[in-house]
């Protein structure tokens, strides 16, 4: 009895550890993921503004740069495009959603990047470049703003999971 | 299922249609692969050409079919397109063309863009295998490769025939030499490039010049191709007879194809007058309306061969 008991609290305080680290680990995933973002949308600026791609060549030449959540909604938006389905390209975007809702981007960030996806195609090149420029300033501001929360709870996330598993292991105690 | 919707549209225009156009097609009974033209006028019935007919739908064109065949042939990216739009059409995969007309911006007293766009002109491409045989037998089996200048108005078929003829000269093998042919495809419509891929079937020796100005891609491809023989769609201006002039000094053959009812009509014009004043061509073809009828071929003293 006495021995499932330490097995337990063992257990509770490595789970509790782990989640902990797990959570600081999350905040900064999140800020790599931004960093493709701004990556992968400077990327379909040059594929816009000097090769004068349509949306579904530069969409899928974008996506090719890396095998993470943004790439796979750029691809994801392409092959939608080839349907000529009469969709606008907020329709199109809204309908891949859920592939950036299952990674580890903030609702705003999925919010601003199918804002930016169903903003294009409009009007002329200029327009297209400043929805892009537009775009990579507020993102801009999302990774500072991040980067700080990194700074304030990165160490308080790792310290509060072995703290919350020892205060269990206590109680059980 | 995604690439096979992209080869659709690009075997077949209709398919940037709305669906209700679409399935009132259908319901007409018009076989697709025998469309040639769609026109969709804003407030008029949508007229079909096929089958040597015309044809009205019961639907009438408004701004919202308009924009989304706009929408659907560009793929969401007018943008893309703004160059030639200013030029008052658009060439989609498949090497369709369509033509807009609407209201025309003009800034600093140069076509900026057309906005309003109150109808639009889809023309079919089609690649006919056999559409230079004439030519063939007539001109180069006798005559070897010679500069050929292919007359007709528009909708005769003479880009077919240029594009034929390309297929059937490119890899032609002389003296275990096998001929180069290099095309300027200003409109996209001989070769209907795709992602760097010729859709339509130039032959084996070709090197394509895509969405480049006659003028500029003449130079560039004299200079970097070396080719045996030069293409070029829709002439008629004097910076191309200009480059025609250069090219011709290089030693390379041409192939070019002029708008125009008839020789006569076209040795009178001022232009291009030099064309025919300096033997440019060593022979003419004339297109006739009914794709059935052989073409007119001339010598370069404007006598019928064959």
């Amino acid at each position: 009895m006495r021995k499932i008991k330490e097995i337990s609290m063992l257990v509770i305080f490595v789970v509790c550890t782990y989640a902990g680290f797990y959570w600081s680990a999350v905040l900064k995933k999140r800020l790599k993921l931004l960093e493709c973002i701004e990556k992968a949308v400077v990327l379909l600026r040059g594929e816009i503004n000097y090769k004068s791609l349509a949306l579904e060549e530069a969409l899928e030449n974008v996506s090719k740069i890396g095998e993470n959540a943004v790439c796979n909604f750029f691809l994801a938006i392409s092959c939608e495009m080839n349907k000529y389905d009469g969709r606008s390209m907020c329709e199109i975007a809204s309908s891949q959603q859920n592939i950036l809702k299952k990674s580890i981007l903030s609702g705003k960030d999925v919010e601003n990047l199918i804002g930016l996806v169903g903003n294009l195609g409009l009007i002329d090149k200029e327009m297209q470049i400043s929805v892009i420029d537009m775009f990579l300033e507020q993102l801009e501001i999302r990774k500072i703003e991040c980067r700080e929360e990194i700074n304030k709870n990165f160490k308080m996330y790792r310290c509060l999971g072995a703290f919350v598993g020892a205060m269990i292991c206590i109680l059980i105690a | 299922m995604e690439s096979k919707i992209s080869e659709k549209v690009m075997n077949n225009p209709v398919f940037i249609l709305p669906l209700e156009i679409q399935t009132s097609i259908g319901e007409k009974g018009i076989d697709i692969d025998d469309i040639r033209e769609i026109r969709v006028r804003n407030g008029s019935r949508i007229a079909i050409i096929a089958s040597g007919r015309e044809l009205f739908l019961e639907e009438k064109g408004n701004v919202k079919i308009i924009n989304s065949i706009l929408e659907n042939a560009t793929g969401h990216s007018m943008y893309a397109y703004e160059e030639a739009l200013r030029n008052g059409y658009i060439t989609i995969k498949g090497g369709h063309r369509i033509g807009v007309a609407g209201q025309v911006v003009i800034e600093n007293e140069k076509v900026k863009t057309i906005k309003n766009i109150s109808s639009v002109n889809i023309r079919f491409a089609r690649q006919v295998y056999g559409a230079a045989e004439a030519v063939i037998k007539k001109v180069i089996g006798r005559k070897g490769i010679v500069n050929i200048l292919i007359i007709s108005p528009p909708g005769y078929g003479k880009t077919t025939l240029l594009r034929d003829l390309i297929r059937q000269v490119s890899g032609r093998e002389k003296n275990e030499h096998y001929t180069n042919v290099s095309v300027i495809d200003e409109r996209g419509e001989l070769a209907a490039m795709y992602k760097g891929v010729p859709q339509n079937d130039l032959g084996s020796c070709t090197d394509i010049l895509d969405g480049c100005s006659k003028r500029e891609g003449m130079m560039m491809l004299i200079r970097t191709m070396t080719p045996d023989v030069l293409c070029v769609d829709e002439i008629g201006l004097a910076d191309d007879v200009e480059a025609l002039r250069y090219v011709l000094n290089c030693g390379c053959n041409i192939f070019a194809s002029i708008h125009g009812t008839s020789l006569e009509e076209v040795i009178k014009r001022p232009v291009i007058e030099s064309i025919f004043v300096e033997k440019m061509f060593d022979v003419y073809v004339v297109l006739r309306k009914k794709a059935d009828d052989a073409p007119v071929i001339y010598d370069e003293k404007f006598h019928l061969i064959g």
